[in-house]
């Protein structure tokens, strides 16, 4: 467990090594950061260190019972909260109150853990400041999430922030790789997911090989400017990409493919790629492009991200980013003064 | 031992410790010494300024027997118990958890009661935003008759939630954001009492990124304090912040000031690599323009900066930007900021933003525009009117100082260059690609789309199959699929004319343009880097201490690497081997060789220019 730590935040470890040393533990914590980057795993390792019956330096043991209930998460002290469907509702942080409010089972020493935060509602974000203020009893909370600027202002001005940035790329990559993923698949997934375990199964996932290929074809459509770009949604993309989260794949490997094309406009290196093995094509698609055709046509898909978001159909959202792409590419703006 | 965060140690106990809130606590006080307060009140203001501490402090006061010009004693029996929340008559509800009807009917029952053991009742309903309609309306009856001796403190961070008819039976008072002084005075006291050592420095990050909330202050110098060792340094104040170092951030603006958009990518992506916050950034980027703005307009009132150290690099940062690049710089990251709030992708609208700031003055005076949305709008005027305000500011600010404007590129006269029957004209490519860059490349190919819509038909026909393939600020050359073609472009004075004019309206001046063809085009690139290898290998004893005169400035970032953009060859291999500037990061510009081959190149381009 440490050894994950270590290896995906061996800074942030070292700090909380230091923390422990000097019974420095705040007692509200919000970790933010893509997913894969450690959160839960700090969370229990200073849970554990918490409730350690043989606490070195500090530290959590990993052998003691506590420990490896912790770890397990077996322990009565350590509640954990996820998101029950699309958000935490208020009677989950309810119930958690309720919990703390009766002294620790075991301990006075309670914990809990709030994965994805940023899903709490307004009510059960609401109904959880005061209880981070000033939490009755010995309590400890670590908030987790990815996204920290869609928390209340005030959880965020209650808690410690600590930032967790993912692994840089090209390790990534090489860890992939070592799992016997090709370059060009590697490249890839790192772009889309900071979680090694995630990336591998991604890759010998069948459907997201045939959804890379459909967004390429889209692509080239799109750049022929050829009305097929625009039949295609409906006759191929939607037959592939069939819910909300696979709406936002599409999105972001079609991002991808521009954001490659910027980066090969302003020369940068090959290897910061999602797509080296279009590298070719993109290089001949950018060759008669400006970089604020290009700019645009990122911004176009961002703007369709947050349709999507807010809860847009979704032809209708492709569709409409597949004529604006086109006109966006093929009438250069030049409306100057 | 559990540690005790220092915003629940350092609480105020007295109105005159809470920071920045002058005005608020000194009526307060006056009601309090005159006896007339009011039965209800509603505490307003962003999260962390007061509001909470204000309210229990005034319960305080109001029961307190030892009352001193308005400020409770905190020391009978009174004040500690309602201190430590144990004072029956003191009553604080968490109206995000008891929203309901049924509770704020119970207050009603129970207000009608006289207090127990204090002078006067004080509920205080913190967070009221989240009360339900059914319990707003309860709670406006109690309101409307408000029983004798209860005094009702509301407090919210979302007034515009509260209904009319509410907030018209209280009196309201409005927490401002805490000032940076205000901030920075109060963590001074409380470093001082805790007896912790700190660089100031650091103060000022930590009070910066607050965003004027005390409690957000106190939660960063409490992380701070617990990252180092009993000294808050400015290097842990940077490190709990995500802040940028003013190098950095002096780095980025001189890539915006030189339109260098891939040393803006790149420096970029090393500060996100860094595990910087990119919300972070673009505040950090914003409160630097504004200082920037004000130290230009009035660079004796260096005080009033809100985050810049006053250095040499500073000092030439605000004399070579232009106020207008610096408004423009400021609105597009106000958009950014905007955008990026609801995303996962706060990355990309970052490499967005710094291509249109990197291109600001290359295409037009204003950026684009982009799509407001409804929703967001008001935060957008409030930025506005912020900008207005500085914009105000700037004018009160002392006028004479001499105003210094942005540096000028340098005359764009185009040169006279033989342009008789179609063959290329090898020496004029070769005087262009002596102060090539490849900004001026990049430029040009990013108006090239603009350029050919702006052609007639005809012309657009000649250029359709044409691209640009090195530019300097006085020369381009642009290369042909189609011989045929190349050689009518080369001949058609009108065409020529009217690429120059057009140019010359789209991005401010008007390169001559060289043809060649894509054929001949690698030959005679590659024989030129052979060419200048020998030279520039034959000079490497020879130092000079000129700095190339104004009209090389925009060349000295290598002409070398714009030849890049085109398919690599032999020769431009080996001159990557010599010169790798501009692919190269930061580190390898420290690399003394490079520097020296960095010199010798633009010793070159001197030399080339003169002759
Ligand atoms: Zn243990
Ligand atoms: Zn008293």
């Amino acid at each position: 467990m440490n050894e994950k730590i270590e290896r995906l935040q061996p800074r942030l470890l070292k700090q909380f090594q230091h923390i422990l040393e000097q019974h420095k533990l705040a007692h509200a914590y919000l970790f933010e950061g893509a997913r894969g980057t450690g959160k839960k795993e700090i969370a229990l390792w200073l849970a554990a260190s918490l409730l350690c019956v043989n606490k070195q330096d500090g530290k959590a043991c990993r052998k003691c019972v506590n420990c490896v209930r912790v770890f397990e998460h077996q322990h009565p002290d350590v509640m954990e909260v996820a998101p029950d469907g699309l958000s935490i509702k208020v009677e989950q942080v309810r119930d958690l109150k309720a919990e703390f409010v009766k002294s620790g089972v075991e301990s006075d020493q309670k914990i809990f853990i709030i994965e994805d935060a940023e899903k709490m509602t307004a009510g059960a974000a609401n109904s959880l400041l005061k209880f981070l203020e000033e939490p009755d009893g010995k309590v400890t909370a670590f908030l987790l999430t990815t996204a920290k600027q869609r928390l209340l202002p005030t959880i965020l001005s209650r808690c410690q922030l600590v930032h967790f940035s993912p692994l840089p790329k090209p390790i990534l990559i090489q860890e992939l790789e070592d799992k016997g993923i090709s370059q060009n698949q590697a490249a890839l997934l790192v772009h889309l997911t900071n979680d090694i375990e995630k990336a591998a199964a991604l890759s010998e996932d069948e459907t997201f090989a045939i959804q890379r290929e459909l967004i390429w074809k889209w692509f080239k459509w799109l750049t022929k400017q050829d009305d097929e770009a625009f039949i295609f949604v409906q006759t191929d993309l939607l037959q592939y990409f069939k819910e909300r989260e696979q709406y936002k794949l599409a999105l972001s490997l079609l991002l991808l493919l521009y954001r490659d094309a910027l980066k090969l406009f302003y020369g940068q290196q090959a290897d910061e790629l999602a797509f080296p093995r279009y590298e070719q094509e993109l290089r001949q698609f950018i060759a008669q492009k400006s970089s604020k055709q290009l700019t645009e046509a990122i911004e176009e898909i961002l703007l369709s991200q947050k349709k999507l978001e807010s809860n847009v159909n979704a032809q209708g959202v492709f569709e409409q980013l597949a004529i604006r792409l086109m006109q966006k590419l093929s009438k250069p703006l030049s409306s100057l003064t | 031992m559990s540690y005790q965060a220092l915003y629940r140690v350092w609480r105020p106990q007295r109105f005159d410790e809470i920071a920045g809130q002058q005005a608020i606590t000194q009526t307060l006080k006056n009601a309090l010494i005159q006896g007339k307060t009011s039965h209800a009140y509603l505490f307003t203001g962003p999260r962390g300024t007061g509001k909470t501490s204000a309210a229990k402090i005034f319960a305080k006061a109001i029961n307190c027997p030892n009352l001193k010009d308005g400020e409770p004693c905190n020391t009978c029996e009174t004040c500690r118990a309602i201190t430590k929340g144990q004072l029956n008559d003191v009553i604080e509800i968490d109206a995000a958890s008891n929203n309901g009807v049924e509770e704020i009917r119970d207050i009603r029952d129970k207000a009608k009661y006289a207090p127990t053991v204090a002078d006067y009742k004080v509920y205080i309903i913190d967070e009221v935003h989240m009360l339900s309609t059914g319990a707003f309306n309860a709670l406006l009856k109690t309101l409307e008759e408000p029983p004798q001796n209860v005094i009702f403190i509301l407090a919210t961070t979302e007034p515009h939630k509260i209904p009319l008819t509410i907030i018209s039976r209280t009196q309201r008072f409005d927490f401002k954001r805490i000032s940076l002084q205000a901030i920075i005075a109060r963590m001074t006291y409380i470093l001082e009492q805790e007896e912790i050592r700190f660089e100031p420095e650091s103060l000022q990050i930590v009070a910066r990124a607050a965003e004027g909330g005390m409690r957000d202050a106190l939660s960063i110098l409490d992380q701070a304090i617990s990252y180092g060792e009993d000294t808050v340094t400015v290097e842990n104040a940077l490190s709990v912040t995500g802040s940028l170092t003013q190098e950095k951030l002096i780095d980025y603006f001189s890539a915006i000031l030189h339109h260098d958009t891939e040393k803006g990518l790149s420096l970029l992506q090393e500060i996100l690599a860094e595990g910087k916050d990119a919300a972070r950034f673009v505040e950090d980027m914003i409160l630097f323009s504004r200082d920037l703005l004000v130290y230009q307009q009035a660079p004796a009132k260096s005080e009033i900066l809100e985050t810049a150290r006053v250095d040499e690099t500073f000092t030439a940062m605000s004399q070579e930007i232009s106020n207008t690049a610096l408004y423009e710089t400021i609105k597009i990251l106000n958009e950014t900021q905007r955008e990026m709030k609801l995303t996962n992708h706060a990355d990309v609208y970052l490499e967005v933003a710094t291509v249109k700031l990197t291109q600001m003055q290359a295409n037009t005076a204003s950026p684009l525009p982009t799509e407001e949305k409804a929703a967001d709008s008001q935060k957008v005027q409030q930025l506005e009117s912020e900008l207005q305000a500085l914009k105000q500011q700037l004018q009160t600010l002392s006028v004479q100082q001499s105003q210094t404007t942005a540096a000028r590129p340098a005359k764009r006269a185009p040169k006279k260059a033989a342009n008789g029957a179609f063959k290329p004209n090898v020496s004029a490519i070769y005087k262009v690609l002596g102060v090539a860059t490849k900004q001026n490349l990049l430029q040009l190919r990013d108006v090239w789309p603009d350029l050919l819509d702006m052609l007639s038909v005809t012309q657009r026909a000649v250029m359709k199959a044409s691209t640009p393939v090195a530019a300097s600020p006085e020369g381009l050359i642009v290369s042909f699929d189609y011989d045929i073609l190349c050689q009518k472009a080369a001949s058609d004075e009108n065409l020529v004319q009217a690429i120059g004019s057009y140019l010359n309206r789209l991005i401010g001046y008007a390169p001559q343009m060289i043809t060649v063809t894509a054929e001949q085009w690698p030959m005679i690139r590659s024989d030129y880097l052979k060419h200048h290898k020998e030279e520039i290998q034959s000079r490497t004893k020879a130092e000079s201490t000129d700095h190339p005169k104004e009209a090389q400035k925009t060349a000295s970032s290598s002409n070398a690497s714009q030849l890049e953009s085109a398919e690599p060859d032999a020769g431009w291999e080996s001159l990557n081997q010599l010169i790798p500037v501009d692919e190269a990061g930061e580190e390898q510009k420290e690399d003394p060789i490079v520097t020296e081959a960095v010199q010798l190149f633009g010793k070159e381009i001197v030399e080339v220019q003169n002759d």
